[in-house]
């Protein structure tokens, strides 16, 4: 059930009707049906794993709060629930990956190994929510939060449709509180939910797909017959692809969300205008950079050591992190190639402290090489082998010619990218958000039915299911 | 006060939507000239029906609308068979037999009156089936009849996504034209984005696919549309257009035309039509067309005579 599908908007509105004359407790309960409905609607033995790690965590969390300060129990409690969400992780997602690649390894060393193959089907959205219900034993064993009382709110938590197979993913400390307090729908919701929605769902349908068709065609060809210009143009579109993409979603849900009075967290920020690598992960996937820094890199000492533990807990970081998107060479490069480009960033701004405030031109260099790095790294996250990326990063030293492809992608980045590029700009001069809801009303009005015949008449010719869901 | 405005922003978009829509509904033939015939086929049809002596329907889409001069074709037609000849031409563009089925359905089947013959003008590979989705819009506004909306969902849109789309392209001119907008607009915008689009949409196919699946192709609307015009006492006679490079009709095409007792035209042995009448490598040019119909309405009385339409 897409976002971008009539179903799911059939599916929401019902959902919607029937929620606004409950009372709380009934909304809850209708939510809970609703999500485990809406992700059954995929593949309904999916069911079982998401039931099965909500009763694991409940559980856990119980007996973390009960377990007062016996210290051995609540590390052995904490590292079941690790274990247990790490270990759906481990089999559904990485089993396949890591049996190959042994295969290969072995193969190499001129063994003839016949592994096990499981063939399991990936879950929707299992990356997502096994991080999110971790978050939340894991605030439990810290004493940041209370475990919930209810087991049914609790699953909700877990479970809640809007963003549950691609985030945000939200913390217990602030989902929470809103599952378990009556909720009021404002005008001011509607607001939000409204412009969160149509942008979310231009950024989709509009940016996104008309950018996948440029990059799928890049991406799908013989690399040994692209231009530098057709391979240059296809990561570009790939750039904006992902981003309309995520953020589309991201908004979507945000929207979805507010209308029934919940107030999702902002997952991205303009990251296209970032200005070193450390500004672009406060920029994109925000809920995931933050889980990072919180779960992984932090306990991992952060920079609380040696420049030398600093920049391995930098590298581990970045390198789970392209692993939690997919079993691939591919992203362990990605968040190799991340976590590289940041300790060097550290590395360097210790020695050359960056002044604090810039001038515009400098900012809009720094921008601009900023952009070009993550496109880099979007060509291995994007390429079907490393061998593929190589080939293409070869390809890009020249020579640069406009063959008939290269027209025709360069004119779609502009006709559907630069529109989206000057609002961001504006935006990021607001600084703030939800700039275009304190501006006139009529030029809002103006703003929507803009992005209402954009999606009308110009929704990509083959529509690209999200990518996130896959991870 | 935040109600309000709100509100009003909501109520405008909905009226700038409505204003459009009627806007499009009351202008769409200008937009596109496709969109203009598509609104004639119906008085086209039953003109033909009606008409005096032999009626002949030629059908196909712009292959047969750039290749044959239909007032020519008449004229010689008359002389020929030495008798009246009522004729017209349905050829909407980019349509094959998934459309054809529905709109013969619902603008010649339907009336009281109908043609003697139906010369159905072909590309190569043009008579295969396709997906719906590919022209779920146009389906929507101008081909289907309410009444074969059920056989178009059983046969060719399964899921609740495509019949809701089918639904709001039916509803709303806005959706349906949709697709005729966003080229008008890019056109202006993209330079040769007519052109150069296509090669986005197509994939590169690598050698191994190619060799190892290729479908068989399926013929089940041209074999409906071909039942429904013997149903209805109409003859059909199928001509294979001629295009840059001779191209042979498929067996199990030929088989299905033949089994429903179509006859088959096929005038290309006789022509000599080099490249050039080909400016846009599918349609011929003026000159092409004369060549063409001269040919066709040389071997087409034989046809019409052998069909005893007299």
């Amino acid at each position: 059930m897409l976002f971008n599908s009539f179903q799911f908007w059939l599916f929401f509105f019902a959902v919607l009707a029937i929620y606004y004359v409950l009372p709380h407790r009934g909304q809850n309960r209708l939510l809970l049906v609703a999500s485990y409905l809406f992700y059954g609607a995929w593949d309904w033995r999916f069911l079982s794993l998401i039931a099965f790690s909500t009763v694991v965590d409940f559980i856990v969390a119980r007996r973390l709060e009960a377990s007062g300060s016996t210290e051995g129990l609540r590390k052995r409690l904490v590292s079941l629930s690790v274990v247990v969400n790490l270990g759906l992780l481990g089999i559904f997602k990485y089993f396949g990956f890591f049996v190959t690649s042994a295969a290969d390894l072995l193969t190499a060393l001129g063994f003839n190994p016949n592994l096990p193959s499981l063939g399991i089907i990936l879950p929707v959205g299992i990356s997502f929510y096994t991080f999110q219900t971790m978050s939340y034993t894991l605030d439990v064993y810290r004493k940041e939060m209370k475990p919930a009382d209810d087991f049914l709110d609790f699953a909700l938590y877990v479970s809640f449709f809007p963003q549950l197979v691609a985030g945000p993913i939200e913390r217990g400390q602030r989902l929470l509180p809103q599952v378990t307090t009556p909720r009021r729908v404002a005008w001011e919701d509607f607001k939000i939910g409204l412009y969160c929605i149509l942008f979310g769902l231009f950024k989709k349908v509009v940016v996104a797909d008309n950018m996948a068709l440029v990059a799928n065609r890049v991406f799908s060809a013989d690399p040994t017959t692209l231009s530098a210009t057709e391979v240059l143009l296809g990561v570009y579109a790939f750039a904006f692809q992902i981003y309309g993409d995520f953020h589309g979603y991201s908004l979507i849900a945000q929207g979805t969300a507010r209308w029934m009075g919940f107030s999702l967290m902002d997952n991205f920020r303009q990251p296209y205008f970032a200005e070193s690598p450390q500004d672009f992960w406060r920029r994109w996937h925000i809920s995931l950079s933050t889980w990072l820094r919180d779960y992984l890199y932090i306990p991992l000492g952060g920079s609380r050591g040696t420049s030398k533990q600093t920049y391995r807990n930098l590298m581990t970081t970045m390198v789970l992190g392209g692993l939690w998107h997919g079993a691939n060479w591919t992203f362990v490069v990605w968040g190799t190639v991340h976590g590289t480009w940041l300790a060097i960033h550290r590395w360097l701004s210790a020695r050359f402290p960056p002044a604090p405030a810039r001038p515009w031109p400098t900012r809009a260099i720094r921008m601009f090489v900023t952009f070009q790095i993550v496109c880099v790294t979007w060509l291995f996250f994007r390429a079907e082998s490393v061998t593929q990326a190589m080939i293409f990063l070869s390809t890009l030293s020249g020579p640069y010619v406009w063959t008939d492809l290269a027209v025709i992608g360069f004119s779609l980045l502009t006709f559907f990218v630069v529109p989206m590029l000057i609002y961001e700009i504006w935006v990021e001069y607001k600084n703030d958000l939800f700039a275009l809801l304190t501006v006139a009303w009529p030029v809002r009005a103006a703003f929507y039915a803009a992005i209402v015949f954009y999606l009308l008449w110009f929704p990509a010719p083959v529509p690209s299911e999200f990518i996130y869901f896959q991870f | 006060m935040k109600l309000n405005s709100e509100l009003l922003v909501v109520l405008s978009v909905l009226v700038l939507i409505f204003l459009v829509e009627a806007g499009l509904r009351q202008n769409q033939s200008l937009l596109s000239g496709d969109v203009a015939h598509l609104e004639t086929v119906d008085s086209i049809a039953a003109a033909v029906g009606r008409g005096d002596g032999i009626t002949v329907l030629f059908w196909g889409n712009s292959l047969i609308g750039a290749g044959l001069d239909l007032p020519a074709t008449t004229r010689a037609l008359g002389n020929t068979l030495d008798s009246e000849v009522s004729t017209g031409i349905v050829r909407p563009d980019g349509t094959t037999p998934l459309e054809w089925r529905y709109l013969f359905r619902k603008t010649v089947v339907a009336q009281e009156s109908r043609p003697d013959v139906l010369v159905l003008g072909f590309g190569p590979g043009h008579l295969r089936d396709r997906q719906a989705g590919v022209a779920l819009s146009r389906l929507a506004a101008h081909h289907v009849r309410s009444a074969d909306i059920p056989i178009l969902f059983a046969e060719e849109l399964a899921t609740f996504e495509s019949r809701a789309r089918f639904m709001a392209a039916r509803w709303l001119a806005i959706v349906a034209l949709g697709e005729r907008i966003r080229p008008r607009i890019m056109d202006l915008v993209v330079p040769r984005y007519t052109e150069l689009a296509p090669i986005l949409l197509r994939a590169p196919t690598p050698k191994e696919a190619l060799e190892t699946a290729r479908p068989s192709p399926e013929y089940r609307n041209l074999a409906a549309m071909l039942s429904d015009a013997q149903t209805a006492g109409i003859r059909v006679v199928a001509i294979p257009m001629p295009a840059p490079n001779y191209w042979s009709l498929d067996p199990e095409e030929r088989t299905i035309l033949l089994e429903a007792g179509a006859e088959i035209l096929d005038v290309r042995t006789h022509l000599i039509l080099s490249p050039e009448r080909f400016p846009d490598g599918e349609h011929l040019d003026s000159i092409g067309r004369q060549i063409f119909t001269a040919a066709l309405v040389e071997e087409l009385p034989l046809v019409l005579n052998r069909l005893a339409v007299r």
